[in-house]
């Protein structure tokens, strides 16, 4: 559920990059900050773990067009992607309002995107949400690196609710901003229709 | 009647009517309706004129008539019309509402059924008519399935029917939809309901109500009782799945409430519990937690012991222990030894790899003592591995046991002398390193140096009798090349490694459970090559194999575990949070108290809100949003008081109706619905169009009414 702060006039939408461990959520993130404009743009929170991987949460919030008169913000989340975390991105899922999947298609990884879609569909559960219901959109991310998926396969298995599937080497840029244009879409579409 | 005459009789009646005669206006009107008894005109004149003399009754006759007519022939806006001249009229009768709503419902105005058939629901409980109540209630259901105040006026008038089950399971759906929203308050009061209905005998309801003491970090005696009742009924109806549910709440609650001795008892009784119903390895788990806290008790370690044999040999050797603890020491690891082959001959490469890599573990974990008899146990059998000898030797030395090291170095020296004589007397240095008297050592070595190269074969005692032939024999054992690659140099013991022990190792971790191990050397690895092949299917094995553990921790709802995960993680990122991010940064600080509430780490929210609280251009928006967080706390009166407190800061009406309404909700969410009502009222005065104002205005009314019928909740 949006955030609404009415006083201010100011719509907080929280929207959750998941996907398994490695996969380039935090490649996003920083990609976005790096090319958005300061005015539009938050501090880009990102911690690390000695091993370079995401501590508890990255979190970038980034101002968009207004929407009814309301200055709207997308809080953008990553999850740790590892399969100790859950109970860190159990937390991180609650009252999210859209979902991008980064999955990785590297062929080694095929099991722990689907492990971490189940994860997903498992965690939002929990909070008596049904995936179906939540804005998502599925990054297929990696396309330049050797090696990977048949994405006709993976996009069978991973995404059964035809969300709509961006292609992107988040390294590079590419397909990065394509993402977030198409969640922003879905969440504010659905805002609109509250 | 013909047309003419017709004509004549509207325009006479019309002419009455304006000029204010009523009584004749009637009589003309009714006589027209002798002739066309479903002319809408003369039906609403008449009413209106009997409006206009004060006989509201006779008004109220033509009404109904009129409105029958339209709802027959389709025209259900203006029946709806009519319906509410007729409720102005003092119309009483409950079809009324039911005939309104269906007209809402025939124009796709379900709000505004609902609202008609609650009106109708309230009035039917108020005369006690319970069935017609319920009928009511399924109506409004039939709209929303989701109706609280529907299906919670259904429960308590089934009960008033003495159905008591199907009243309870009533509320118990309420519960779950209140649940479901979030509603801690109203959720908390349903089960309150549930728990009273049931005369206090549900024990997974009195469960329910623990967990949320528990949330709320509520741990006074109330919550105690309420275990204590849920455990003594759990035990009583035999309900296996309950009583462990409510043992865990109870190590919660003890262990919250720092009272130690109590809280390893009530692990203790977990731990049977879960022995008694078969479920060995989560015995295992819990007898290993109590061991954490408490590594003195013997009846636990005992138990623990008993029971990983048993598990033991339920398992194959191969099988990954899932009851591993994920962060406990490793001192009270329960890793699963692979058993050592008998004999020499059945010996595989990869059996002795494995056991090799275990026995590393213990001594770099200096469990000499565990590493200590797999190892004589291998040397009795192959001799001739020097990786045994030499690990056995390197455990000698560090546990003080010269004697034993210097035969096994005499043992390696004897092994490798034919082969490369330079480095056997490395042994010989190594002896005398460790036991500088040692005379026979001193001999050899003193032979080396005499003879400038080395001691002559002649002057080999006879116990040097390493030939060939044996080098064979061991070869059959295991070749060379595994050999070398298992047997480690004295730095070996987690110094010097290269990729492929790296990976050895991690999988060795894996196979073993030793999942924390193997997530620190791969995250190693990884950071290095994030997009090597190999690593990445190490990782997914490594993922697959903390799987159970994972589904496991959300099976049993564990309270503790994931909490204490997560606030350790916390903890670290909060640290790190204060060292790279200003206090005075106000807008970064800003946004994490967003982030956090929408966590629901509201007092984390609430702690970041008050540091941004300091900027003067931020004042009045941290004062709303620590209201807004108290309110998710259901600390409602505390709200209250922030966002009164936010009202000072407000510069215009909009902000200060959205701070007004703020505080109309908590009163609302409080109960405090007179309040509540005043407020929304003012709001609605000044913008009707406000957020819901009205419409929460109307529904206040409601429950206002229901107050008086003693319905507190509703």
């Amino acid at each position: 559920m949006p955030l609404i702060n009415y006083a201010s006039r100011i719509i907080n939408l929280k929207i959750v990059y998941y996907g398994p461990g490695l996969c380039g959520k935090t490649t996003n993130l920083q990609y976005i900050y790096d090319k958005t404009n300061k005015e539009r743009k938050g501090s880009l929170v990102s911690l690390a773990t000695e091993a370079d991987r995401t501590l508890f949460f990255d979190f970038l919030p980034i101002e968009v067009a207004k929407i009814n008169g309301f200055e709207t913000k997308l809080h953008l989340y990553t999850v740790p992607g590892q399969v100790f975390y859950n109970a860190s991105r159990k937390l991180i899922l609650k009252e999210v309002d859209g979902i991008v999947f980064v999955s990785d298609v590297q062929e080694p990884r095929y099991d722990a995107n689907l492990e971490s879609m189940d994860n997903l569909v498992d965690n939002l559960a929990e909070y008596g949400y049904n995936i179906k219901d939540i804005p998502t959109v599925i990054q297929y991310n990696k396309m330049d690196l050797p090696n990977i998926i048949d994405l006709k396969e993976l996009n069978a298995e991973l995404n059964p609710y035809h969300f709509p599937v961006f292609k992107a080497s988040a390294a590079s840029g590419d397909g990065v901003f394509e993402t977030l244009k198409g969640i922003a879409k879905l969440v504010v579409k659905k805002l609109q229709g509250r | 009647m013909d047309k003419n005459k017709k004509r004549k009789v509207e325009q006479s009646a019309l002419k009455y009517m304006t000029k204010g005669v009523f009584n004749k206006a009637i009589k003309e009107y009714e006589h027209l309706l002798k002739f066309f008894p479903d002319e809408l005109t003369y039906l609403k004149q008449v009413a209106k004129c009997y409006e206009n003399i004060n006989q509201p009754q006779d008004a109220l006759r033509y009404y109904s008539r009129l409105v029958e007519n339209y709802k027959k022939r389709g025209l259900y806006k203006q029946a709806i019309a009519i319906y509410s001249i007729m409720m102005g009229l003092g119309e009483t009768k409950e079809e009324i509402y039911d005939d309104l709503a269906f007209c809402y419902k025939e124009i796709n105005r379900a709000g505004d059924a609902t609202l008609v058939y609650r009106k109708l629901l309230e009035n039917y409980m108020k005369k006690a008519l319970f069935r017609s109540a319920v009928s009511v209630a399924s109506k409004i259901l039939e709209i929303n399935p989701e109706d609280t105040i529907a299906i919670i006026n259904a429960a308590e008038a089934q009960l008033q029917l003495n159905d008591k089950n199907r009243s309870i399971e009533l509320f118990k759906i309420a519960a779950q939809i209140y649940k479901k929203q979030n509603n801690l308050a109203m959720y908390t009061k349903i089960l309150g309901r549930i728990n009273h209905v049931s005369g206090n005998s549900d024990a997974k309801i009195l469960n329910e109500l623990a967990s949320i003491y528990i949330i709320q970090r509520n741990y006074g005696e109330q919550l105690l009782e309420l275990l204590l009742k849920a455990y003594r009924i759990s035990k009583e109806a035999k309900d296996d799945d309950t009583l462990i549910e409510t043992t865990k709440l109870l190590v919660t609650f003890f262990k919250e409430t720092n009272q130690r001795k109590q809280m390893l008892s009530i692990r203790f009784e977990l731990a049977k519990i879960y022995e008694r119903i078969g479920e060995k390895e989560k015995a295992l788990e819990t007898y290993n937690k109590i061991l954490q806290i408490a590594p003195g008790s013997q009846d636990v370690r005992k138990k623990a012991k008993e029971l990983q044999q048993e598990i033991q040999k339920l398992n194959k050797p191969e099988t990954i222990p899932s009851s591993i603890p994920k962060l406990e020491p490793i001192e009270n690891k329960t890793v699963i030894s692979r058993p050592i082959p008998k004999k020499e001959s059945t010996i595989t490469e990869l059996e002795l790899k494995n056991i090799l890599r275990e026995v590393d573990t213990y001594i770099k974990f200096k469990l000499f003592a565990k590493a200590e008899p797999i190892l004589k146990d291998l040397y009795k059998k192959y001799p001739k591995i020097s990786g045994v000898t030499k690990r056995l030797k390197e455990i000698y030395i560090k546990t003080h046991k010269i004697e034993q090291a210097v035969e096994l170095l005499f043992d390696l020296f004897e092994k490798l002398y034919k082969k490369d004589k330079e480095k056997a007397r490395d042994y010989l240095e190594e002896i005398i390193y460790i036991d500088s008297e040692n005379k026979k050592a001193n001999k050899y070595i003193n032979k080396f140096y005499n003879d400038s190269v080395s001691p002559k074969i002649e002057d080999i005692p006879e116990t040097f009798t390493l030939d060939e032939s044996t080098i064979v024999e061991a070869k059959d054992v295991i070749n060379d090349e595994i050999i070398e690659t298992i047997t480690i140099d004295d730095d070996s013991l987690g110094i010097d490694i290269n990729d492929d022990y790296d990976l050895e190792q991690i999988k060795f971790y894996i196979s073993q459970g030793l999942f924390e191990n193997a997530k620190l050397e791969l995250d190693k690895k990884l950071k290095i090559s994030p997009n090597d092949p190999e690593l990445l299917t190490l990782l997914s094995q490594l993922e697959q194999a903390v799987k159970p553990i994972i589904i496991n921790d959300n099976l049993s709802n564990g309270h503790e575990d994931i909490q204490e995960d997560v606030d350790d993680i916390l903890k670290q990122f909060k640290k790190g949070i204060d060292e790279s991010i200003s206090k005075d940064d106000a807008k970064t600080r800003y946004d994490l108290g967003i982030a956090y509430k929408a966590m629901g780490l509201l007092d984390d929210a609430i702690n970041e809100f008050k540091l941004v609280y300091r900027h003067v251009e931020k004042k009045g928006d941290c004062l709303l949003m620590i209201g807004l967080c108290y309110n998710d706390k259901t600390e409602f009166e505390k709200a209250i008081k922030y966002f009164k407190k936010a009202l000072e800061y407000s510069e215009n009406l909009n902000q200060k109706l959205a701070i007004y309404y703020e505080i109309a909700n908590a009163y609302d969410l409080l109960g405090n619905f007179k309040n509540a009502f005043s407020i929304f009222k003012k709001i609605s005065q000044k913008d009707k169009t406000f957020r819901d104002a009205y419409k929460r205005l109307k529904q206040l009314h409601v429950k206002l009414k229901a107050d008086k019928n003693n319905i507190s909740y509703l």
